[in-house]
């Protein structure tokens, strides 16, 4: 993980990428309990992109150049299987911007706000996303509830949201 | 006999006992508190143990490094 956290912070100082946030459940478990997973997403802004086309090539030249290999969808990187991708759509793109820079043993290390997980769990609507709603709901100290709903409300995710407490016990 | 019945018997039906709920809440606390890095610790445990149960024809699992 602290492989992972140096290569990114490499790629941001050496101007690659302008910002980044860890993304998806290993963000989430920052705020919440430890639960199994896969993957590390990592949402990066590239520095240099013209155009709507997005070009992920020179992340993994970067990361090719450092003996990083790709296994699948991912690429391993300190035998974690990391998928790379740009924020695609606003709030996710906020998210990054609001990202807080936590401590990992000593290696900085951005993570978006909780509620903005949230919101995304309810605008991505998975099962697994219900699930992880209904479990934060039992800690409610944990978020804020007054500014989840503010961003439900910003990215007009309300009919959803109403939609997902008909299905999971979120009071 | 009958006493012994009463108290070995586990209830298969309704809410499990309150003392159980609370003791579970308090770990899943507990667990909330911790560190960044000991959580991820946690997670590279649960890896390993997939890992282990894992059987042919499973989804491949993979254990982070630290």
């Amino acid at each position: 993980m602290k492989e992972l956290l140096t290569i990114i912070e490499e790629m941001r100082r050496t101007g690659l990428i302008s910002d980044y946030a860890l993304g998806g459940a290993t963000a989430l478990i920052y705020y919440f309990e430890p639960f199994t997973t896969v993957d590390v997403d990592v949402f990066v802004v590239l520095s240099n992109q013209e155009g709507t086309l997005v070009n992920l090539a020179p992340i993994y030249s970067f990361l090719s150049a450092r003996g990083v290999v790709a296994r699948n969808e991912y690429v391993l990187v300190g035998g974690i299987p990391v998928q790379f991708l740009v924020p695609y759509n606003q709030l996710v793109e906020e998210s990054v911007k609001a990202a807080q820079v936590v401590n990992f043993s000593g290696t900085p290390c951005r993570i978006p706000p909780l509620e903005y997980l949230m919101a995304i769990m309810v605008q991505t609507g998975r099962a697994k996303d219900k699930a992880r709603l209904e479990e934060l709901a039992k800690f409610p100290g944990l978020f804020k509830r007054d500014f989840l709903e503010s961003l439900i409300s910003k990215y007009k995710l309300d009919e959803r949201w109403q939609k997902i407490r008909s299905e999971i016990v979120f009071p | 006999m009958a006493e012994d019945k009463k108290r070995d018997s586990i209830p298969i039906d309704g809410a499990p006992p309150q003392s159980f709920l609370d003791a579970k809440m308090a770990l899943r606390r507990e667990l909330i508190a911790l560190p960044f890095e000991e959580k991820i610790k946690r997670v590279i445990e649960m890896q390993r143990t997939m890992k282990a149960l894992r059987k042919d024809g499973d989804r491949e699992v993979f254990v982070w490094k630290i």
